[in-house]
């Protein structure tokens, strides 16, 4: 596109960047990664500007080259040459943000300075001279809100207007118009440099080239090509300056730049000061949430309120999770306030009237003099009765009741998709195949989507809020009782949606320990998929106690704690943890759209993993159940003999101490290997074959047919599916981000170990707790368990000190 | 004296940012520059959040105890 | 097998290996919605700070 404009979107984290780049591109937005490293790459075509690209840059606070945010950024800017820069700043934190402008600025690329949050200054009473800072900068600088839509794309569109200037009205001989904020000795030697690169650089860019020099910037210096001699002459001049200002380059920099804003701000800004001697409200509520014993408990409540929420048997979550898996995807449901009755019955009364009447039927054509029913759930009998002759007769003539008879009904997907089958006259073997295998999988998985929606809406709106940022200081100082910081904390949290992106992100912690541990821990916390798991045992097994879903998230951090504690006692683990520097934005109200183009990215990216990932594996699975070696095809009974039972049989041994023994269980685990959530599909297809009318009961008859203790076994293989090794695609990124096939394997037989010992100590102590019996898989577990005590509570290493240093 | 031995809600002028390069960089990009005053506004087990211009920059007390100060 | 069931069959078998072909050639699905193979091989959700 040899017409294309580009401008850059550079400012600070928090500087409402993000929210400026939606208002001004709309959707048509690529998201990628910058070649080569994991920092998102965000392009985007402004608004009725076709030609003219929005290039947004990772948020940093300076152009230093030492993070991988800031190199990118850095590259784009020098090598890639945009046309303008559109630098958003926080108008509530000016100073902080203008160190970044100085430097921008240096650039000499034509800029607009959008300063974010006008609304809110305007509020605080505070006054900005906007054109003072335009012109001690060099550039424009207009107010907006980006929250407010007031601004953003008229800010935007004055880039694209400088950027057709050009830089040919800046300053007289084409040298741009740049800023010059240092004093005397500095800038005499900027102005040294600058002469010996002159014609090596752009020549609107030669300022900050020299700076960075300066500064003694390695990049610079190495791509510059800088020969040894002239650098010797360089260096003499840097010095000169460090000797007379009594420090190094860098600082004098560093401190020069914030010299010349205070002055700056002295003229431009006006505080208003009642407002601004008073505690803010982000530190009032600091104080709660950082308060040394309120932070957990008040985290821990948060979590509680989230899975209250998403599983809890009246809740909202578990209302849409029904209305999902029994009516919309299933066999149909009422439009809500279209229902009535009939003959003075509501339709479920006349429902239960009709399995009565069918259980009648049965009972007496099969000799018996009683009747019964079953509660779909429990399997336990609801309800006896005796029965005549006369009985009989009148149950004969009870008829099904006709649902869309009592409300506007909609079938259920799973009905629609039978009834086309049966219409089309499609034999029940492929029936079969579409309606139990390819459909059946996908829905169990699609049904509990209302779970993941609210868990994902609810960190969203944490996170978006800052309360997240709180989170990591809070977790600063018990993870710094194993050496991590709270920095490892930020992985763990991205690992709550999916641990692929959580183990990627431990790139930013330099102490290599620190960071081998954190990937190890960080898929600890349950993902999106594994939610998926728990929602569907919250629903079968644990309606009332809700509270076993919370659970699976406190012994996830729970593991990463005392898993760390473990490892760091260990010889390659041991040492100290560096520091921990992190900035808490001002607690602000999340915007819908915000909080909702999070929550929808992540939940389209599991609808979309259902039918690329789920669907085939189903239809693989049902081949694999539904035939022998020998490729006959066999009848649902027949499944014993099936390829997936003779796989399964082979290696159930290995879950046997588990209370889940059996091929459809191990089935299940392997399969979550392929995606966590594929688990619950396994099992809704492997139970087929078992008592009840819904994949729900079915899964709850396969769990009472495996063992003694059901609830226990589910609880187990939970546990079990929850923390060994993620899915394999995060194992695949485990393995690279250790670069070590090493690191790699220990990672897996580490998480292995740790899920294999939780379910055991779940399932044998439950069942010996329960009456059941102490076993020799009992004695395991307690054995395993003082292990792993002595693991976490013996006396740390001494480490010798010396070979310390070199790590940090 | 060292950041970390400032009390809640009183003020220090930073004086010298010591320790690791590029933690003092990153600090210094963050406002942590001699002769700026910063304000203690919660420390909890050591960690400290302070009040630097109009934000609120959270350090652990190892990177406290290389942030020098001086009374306000 | 009648006309009916091969048909059906034929379009799950197709729809299964097209999904399975997709999957080898973009990347699979990330969980925000972007694809593995365009991000580098990982997700790129969250790859840097919030913005």
């Amino acid at each position: 596109m040899a017409n294309s404009m580009k401008i850059a979107l550079a400012g600070n984290p928090n500087s409402g960047k993000t929210t400026l780049f939606n208002a001004i591109t709309g959707s048509e937005q690529y998201v990628g990664n910058w070649p080569g490293v994991t920092v998102e790459k965000k392009d985007g075509i402004l608004h009725g500007h076709k030609e003219v690209v929005i290039q947004d840059l990772p948020g940093i606070y300076s152009l230093s080259p030492y993070s991988m945010e800031e190199k990118v950024s850095r590259n784009f800017l020098v090598d890639e040459k945009p046309d303008a820069i559109l630098n958003i700043v926080d108008g509530t934190n000016i100073e902080r943000n203008l160190y970044l402008s100085t430097q921008l600025a240096e650039l000499g690329i034509p800029m607009v300075m959008a300063v974010n949050m006008m609304d809110v200054v305007k509020k605080n009473g505070d006054k900005i001279d906007f054109e003072k800072i335009g012109r001690a900068l060099r550039c424009e600088v207009v107010g907006i809100s980006a929250l407010k839509k007031e601004g953003d794309v008229e800010a935007a569109e004055m880039a694209v207007r400088l950027a057709k200037k050009g830089s040919v009205d800046k300053g007289p001989d084409k040298t741009p118009d740049v800023p010059h904020v240092f004093s005397g000795s500095v800038e005499h030697a900027i102005a040294h440099i600058e002469e010996s690169i002159q014609g090596k650089v752009p020549s609107r860019s030669i300022r900050w080239y020299a700076i960075k020099i300066f500064e003694r910037d390695r990049e610079v210096i190495k791509n510059l090509g800088i020969g040894v001699g002239e650098m010797k002459h360089i260096e003499e001049h840097i010095r000169d300056c460090e000797k007379e200002l009594g420090d190094d380059a860098e600082s004098i920099i560093t401190n020069q730049r914030y010299d010349f804003i205070k002055r700056l701000m002295d003229k431009s800004l006006a505080l208003n000061e009642k407002r601004h001697s008073k505690a803010t409200l982000s530190d009032r509520i600091d104080k709660f949430v950082t308060h040394r014993f309120l932070a957990i408990p008040i985290f821990v409540l948060s979590l509680c309120v989230m899975w209250w929420l998403a599983v809890a048997e009246n809740g909202p979550g578990t209302l849409l999770t029904d209305w999902a898996n029994d009516g919309f995807l299933a066999d149909g449901w009422h439009l809500p306030f279209t229902t009535h009755e009939v003959d003075g019955k509501d339709y479920d009364t006349a429902k239960e009237d009709f399995a009565k009447a069918e259980a009648t039927v049965a009972a007496w054509e099969a000799g018996e003099k009683k009747a019964s029913i079953e509660d779909e759930e429990t399997g336990e009998v609801a309800d006896e009765w005796d029965i005549d002759e006369a009985a009989y007769k009148a149950a004969k003539e009870v008829e099904e009741p006709d649902p869309s008879k009592y409300g506007v009904w909609v079938p259920g997907i799973g009905a629609l998709i039978t009834g086309a089958l049966e219409r089309a006259g499609v034999g029940d073997t492929v029936k079969s195949l579409v309606v139990d295998g390819a459909w059946g999988g996908v829905a169990t998985v699609l049904g509990f989507v209302p779970v993941i929606f609210i868990v994902f809406l609810f960190l969203a709106f944490l996170e978006d809020c800052g309360y997240m940022a709180r989170v990591a200081f809070i977790m600063d100082r018990i993870f710094r009782k194993f050496g991590l910081s709270g920095k490892s904390f930020i992985p763990i949290l991205i690992g709550k949606g999916c641990g692929v992106p959580a183990v990627m992100a431990t790139r930013t912690i330099e102490n290599e320990r620190a960071r081998r541990m954190t990937v190890i821990l960080a898929t600890f916390v349950p993902c999106g998929a594994k939610t998926v798991i728990i929602a569907m045992f919250a629903a079968l097994f644990f309606r009332e106690q809700w509270y076993v879903a919370a659970l699976m998230d406190v012994v996830g951090i729970a593991i990463i704690i005392l898993g760390g504690i473990a490892l760091k006692k260990t010889r390659p683990f041991s040492g100290e943890a560096s520091s921990f520097v992190l900035e808490l934005p001002a607690y602000h109200m999340p915007t819908v759209s915000g909080v909702w183009h999070h929550t929808w990215n992540r939940l389209k990216g599991y609808i979309l993993k259902a039918g690329l990932i789920i669907f085939p594996a189903c239809v693989f699975l049902w081949f694999v159940m539904h035939f022998d070696w020998s490729l006959n095809l066999l009848a649902d009974e027949e499944i014993e003999k099936s390829i997936l039972h003779d796989l399964g049989s082979w290696i159930a041994w290995f879950f046997a101490p588990l209370g889940f023994g059996s091929w459809q269980g191990a089935a299940a685990s392997v399969s979550a290997e392929i995606a966590k959530e594929q688990a619950t599909a396994t099992l809704g297809l492997v139970a087929a074959n078992m008592d009840g009318a819904t994949t729900g009961s079915h899964i709850q008859a396969l769990f009472a047919s495996v063992s003694a203790f059901p609830k226990l076994a589910a609880l187990s293989f939970m546990l079990f599916n929850l923390f060994v090794p993620p899915c394999m695609v995060a194992i695949a990124v485990t393995f690279r981000e250790m670069g070590s096939k090493k690191w790699g394997w220990f990672a897996v037989a580490f998480q292995l170990f740790v899920g294999y010992v939780i379910a055991l100590n779940a399932y044998r102590l439950g069942v010996l707790f329960a009456g059941g019996g102490f076993g020799i898989w009992t004695a395991v577990a307690i054995l395993i368990d003082v292990f792993c005590i002595w693991m976490i509570f013996r006396p740390a290493r001494k480490e010798a000190t010396a070979n310390e240093g070199a790590e940090v | 004296m060292t950041l970390d031995a400032v009390k809640e809600g009183e003020r220090a002028r930073i004086a010298r940012v010591n320790g690791d390069e590029a933690v003092k960089r990153h600090l210094g990009a963050l406002g942590f520059v001699a002769g700026t005053v910063v304000r203690v506004v919660g420390t909890s087990y050591g960690n400290m959040i302070l009040a630097v211009h109009e934000s609120r920059i959270a350090v652990n007390d190892a990177t406290a105890k290389d942030i020098e100060v001086e009374a306000v | 097998m009648n006309a009916a069931s091969a048909v059906v069959l034929g379009i799950v078998l197709a729809l299964a290996a097209l999904a399975v072909w997709r999957n080898m050639k973009k990347g699979a699905p990330c969980e925000c919605g972007g694809y593995r193979k365009s991000c580098g091989g990982g997700c790129c959700c969250h790859c840097n700070d919030e913005g």
